[in-house]
C-alpha cells in the first residue's frame, strides 16, 4: 500500500504527523492542522468534478506547459552552477552571474513554467545610465568598474519569484504609559496614566515576493522592490525573447520562512502605527500567525550584473521596471587610503600653520 | 562621468606639505634680548603727582632703593605716580609707551604705575617685559593683592608714608618672585609686536620664532588631529559603502482588506509623584587674565 503524503495548505511541504499535538505540522511554516481540515480540504478537491469550460482551460494549460517544453532551452554554467533559460530563437553564450561560458543542457520540464510575468520596461540604454549615474557619485570605486567592457555585462534577467499573498491574525497586549510634569511651588509633579492596549486583527498582506534563485542575494532583490502587479500578464514565451530566465531552485516551502518574516514585520508595523500618543509602551503578547498563504509563481525583470573585485563578488541589481537601483559598490582601499590620507595631512597642515599664528 | 579628486587631493596634500616642511626652522631661534647692562640710572621713581615734592630726601632715598634692587635684581624697575586720571585704557598703553620709551622695547624689567590722582576707581596697572613676562607676571594678582595692604583706598588722601611704604614692599615683591623660573614649554607671545618670550636651556629668549618646544607641541596636536581627521574620513566613507537595504514590508498590507476585531485603550490608573526642586545657589565666575601677556591691571 502505498503511504499517503499530506501537503500543507499554506506552503506545500509535507506534513509530519505531531504526535505530542496529534496534529499534522509543517517544519517550514510551523502552522500545524487536524486530520480533519486536511481531509476535507482533501475532499473538497476530490469532489470538485471541473466542468466543460474548466477542462478546457485545462487543456489550454496543457498546451502552454507543451510549448514551454518545447521552445525552452536550458544551459548550464559549469563554473558557477547556474541554470538559464532562453527561447530556442536565441543562444545563451555567457552565465549572466560569473561571465564564462554556457552549454546547452537540455530542455525544460513544464512545472517550471511560471504562471505569471512582468515584462521589461526599461531599456537596456536606460538601465546603463541609471547605473552610470549611481556610480559617477561613488569616488571609490576601481576604475575598470566604470569601464564600458564592464557596462556591457549588464543582463536583462527574469528572476523567478515567489509571490505570497498572507492572512494573518494579530494578538497585541501592552501598558501603554502617558507622563506629564509640571511646577508648583518648589515640587515637581509627575503624573502616569496606565493604559492597557488591546489590538486584535485580521491583517491581509498582498504580493510578498521572494526571488526562487538561491544565487542572488536575496536583499538585493528586497532591495529593488516593489513591483508593481498592475502589469502583470499570463505567462507566454514571447516575453523571454531578448531576455534570458533563471529557472528556480529554491521552492515556496523553503521561500516560506522570509515571507513569513516579511509578513510579520509587515503586521508588526501595522499594529505600531496605531498605538500613538504614549509616552512609553511596553507588549506583554505580541503573536502574529500566518493561517492562510496563497501562491503565484512569476518572472520579474530585472537588469543584473556582477563585478569581481578582490575574490569577493559584487551583485547589482536595477528593477526592470521601475528603475530602482541596488548593490554594493566595491570599495578600492588603496585610492580611500590616499584620499583620507590627504585630507589628513591638509587638516593637520592647516591647523600647524593655525596654531603658529594663534600662540 | 565626475573626475575623481583623489588625485588632486594628493598632489595639493603634498604640495601643502613640502610648504610647511620647509617653513619650519630647524636652527635654533634668533634671540633678540636686550640683556640688562648692569647700568641701573634709568631705573628709579617718576613722581608726576608730585607727592614727595614737600620731602624730596625720602624721594632720593627710595630712588635709590630701587636702583639698588634693579641692579640686584638685573631687571629695569620703573614706579610712575601718576598725577592726573587716565582711562584704564590709556593707564596701559601709557605705561607700555613710557617704558619702552625708557628701557627699550625688548629689555628685562617692569613699569609699575600707581595712581595717585585722587578719583575713583583708582587703577594701578604693571607691565612685565622681557624675562620679567615669564618670571613674575603669573604673580602679579598676589603682588596687587599685597600692595592693597599699604595703598589708600581709592578717593581718599594719599600721604607719602603710604606711597613709600608701597614702593619699599614692591621691592621686596620683586625680589620675592624673581627666584622662579618658569619651564621651558612656558612662553608669552606679544600680539602687537607678535615676538615670543621664552626659556630655552636655561636662556632667556625674545624671538620672532615660535619656541621649538611650542613647535613640537603645535605639530603633534595638529598630527593627532590630522589622524582623528583620517580616521573619521576613512570609516565614515568604508560605511557609505556598505550595502543598504530599503526594503519596506509594509508597502504589501492590503489596508482595504485589513479588519481590527479589537481596538481598545483602557484607562487602568494614574498616579502622581513630586520631588523637591533643588535650590542651586549661584557661584561666582572665574575671573579672566586681565592685561594680556605683558601687563597686568588692578582696581582699588
Amino acid at each position: 500500500m502505498d503511504a499517503i503524503q499530506y501537503k500543507c495548505p499554506n506552503c506545500n511541504a509535507d506534513l509530519k504527523f505531531n504526535p505530542e499535538t496529534q496534529k499534522l505540522s509543517c517544519e517550514y511554516c510551523l502552522s500545524s492542522f487536524s486530520m480533519e481540515d486536511i481531509l476535507i480540504g482533501t475532499e473538497t478537491e476530490k469532489t470538485n468534478i471541473p466542468e466543460i469550460n474548466e477542462v478546457k482551460e485545462a487543456s489550454e494549460e496543457e498546451k502552454l506547459y507543451r510549448e514551454f517544453e518545447e521552445h525552452t532551452n536550458l544551459y548550464h554554467c559549469s563554473s558557477c552552477g547556474a541554470d538559464i533559460m532562453a527561447d530556442d530563437q536565441q543562444t545563451a553564450l555567457f552565465c549572466y552571474y560569473c561571465h564564462n561560458p554556457v552549454i546547452l543542457s537540455g530542455k525544460l520540464t513544464g512545472s517550471f513554467k511560471p504562471g505569471k510575468v512582468i515584462g521589461f520596461k526599461l531599456t537596456k540604454d536606460a538601465a546603463v545610465q541609471k547605473f552610470r549615474k549611481w556610480i559617477g557619485e561613488r569616488w571609490f570605486v576601481p576604475s575598470d568598474f566604470k569601464s564600458e567592457q564592464q557596462l556591457e555585462k549588464i543582463t536583462g534577467l527574469y528572476v523567478p519569484f515567489w509571490i505570497a499573498d498572507c492572512d494573518l491574525t494579530a494578538d497585541y497586549c501592552a501598558l501603554g504609559k502617558k507622563v506629564r510634569s509640571w511646577t508648583s511651588g518648589n515640587y515637581r509633579y509627575t503624573e502616569t496614566k496606565e493604559f492597557r492596549i488591546v489590538r486584535r486583527a485580521n491583517i491581509f498582506t498582498d504580493g510578498i515576493p521572494a526571488d526562487g534563485e538561491s544565487k542572488i542575494d536575496d536583499l538585493l532583490m528586497e532591495s529593488i522592490e516593489p513591483f508593481d502587479y498592475k502589469e502583470i500578464k499570463d505567462f507566454s514565451m514571447s516575453y523571454l525573447s531578448g531576455f534570458y530566465a533563471d529557472k528556480y531552485d529554491v521552492d515556496k516551502a523553503e521561500v516560506f520562512p522570509r515571507i513569513r518574516i516579511r509578513a510579520t514585520e509587515a503586521s508588526k508595523r501595522l499594529i505600531n502605527s496605531s498605538v500613538s500618543g504614549y509616552t512609553t509602551v511596553v507588549p506583554s503578547i505580541e503573536n502574529y500567525n500566518i493561517i492562510n498563504t496563497k501562491w503565484q509563481y512569476m518572472l520579474l525583470p530585472v537588469w543584473f550584473m556582477t563585478y569581481k573585485y578582490k575574490d569577493k563578488m559584487y551583485e547589482f541589481a536595477i528593477n526592470g521596471q521601475t528603475g530602482k537601483l541596488a548593490g554594493t559598490p566595491p570599495l578600492d582601499k588603496g585610492k580611500l587610503k590616499r584620499f583620507c590620507a590627504s585630507v589628513g595631512a591638509l587638516a593637520a597642515s592647516a591647523l600647524f600653520l593655525l596654531g603658529g599664528v594663534i600662540f | 562621468m565626475k573626475k575623481n579628486p583623489t588625485t588632486f587631493l594628493s598632489i595639493l596634500a603634498i604640495i601643502v606639505l613640502a610648504a610647511v616642511i620647509i617653513s619650519i626652522p630647524f636652527s635654533n631661534p634668533e634671540n633678540l634680548r636686550e640683556e640688562y647692562d648692569g647700568d641701573s640710572s634709568a631705573s628709579g621713581i617718576i613722581d608726576e603727582a608730585g607727592i614727595f615734592d614737600g620731602d624730596p630726601e625720602t624721594f632720593i632715598e627710595l630712588d635709590f632703593m630701587v636702583q639698588e634692587y634693579s641692579e640686584e635684581l638685573e631687571m629695569n624697575i620703573c614706579i610712575f605716580l601718576a598725577g592726573h586720571r587716565r582711562s584704564d585704557e590709556d593707564t596701559e598703553i601709557f605705561s607700555c609707551d613710557k617704558y619702552d620709551s625708557i628701557f627699550g622695547e625688548d629689555s628685562d624689567g617692569i613699569f609699575y604705575y600707581i595712581d595717585t590722582s585722587y578719583k575713583s576707581p583708582a587703577y594701578d596697572y604693571m607691565v612685565f617685559n622681557g624675562k620679567q613676562g615669564l618670571t613674575h607676571h603669573s604673580h602679579k594678582e598676589s603682588i596687587f593683592s599685597y600692595l592693597d595692604n599699604y595703598l589708600p583706598s581709592s578717593g581718599q588722601t594719599i600721604r607719602p608714608s603710604q606711597i613709600e611704604d608701597t614702593i619699599e614692599h614692591f621691592c621686596y615683591e620683586l625680589e620675592k618672585y624673581n627666584d622662579h623660573t618658569p619651564n621651558s614649554v612656558m612662553f608669552e607671545r606679544d600680539s602687537i609686536t607678535g615676538k615670543y618670550y621664552f626659556y630655552m636651556d636655561g636662556e632667556y629668549y625674545v624671538s620672532k620664532d615660535m619656541p621649538p618646544t611650542a613647535r613640537a607641541l603645535v605639530l603633534i596636536g595638529s598630527l593627532v588631529i590630522g589622524l582623528i581627521v583620517l580616521l573619521i574620513c576613512y570609516f565614515a566613507i568604508k560605511k557609505a559603502y556598505k550595502f543598504k537595504n530599503s526594503a519596506n514590508p509594509s508597502i504589501y498590507v492590503s489596508h482595504g482588506e485589513t479588519r481590527f476585531t479589537e481596538k481598545s485603550d483602557i484607562f487602568i490608573r494614574s498616579y502622581v509623584s513630586k520631588h523637591r526642586i533643588q535650590s542651586s545657589s549661584g557661584g561666582g565666575g572665574g575671573g579672566g587674565r586681565s592685561g594680556g601677556g605683558r601687563g597686568g591691571g588692578h582696581h582699588r
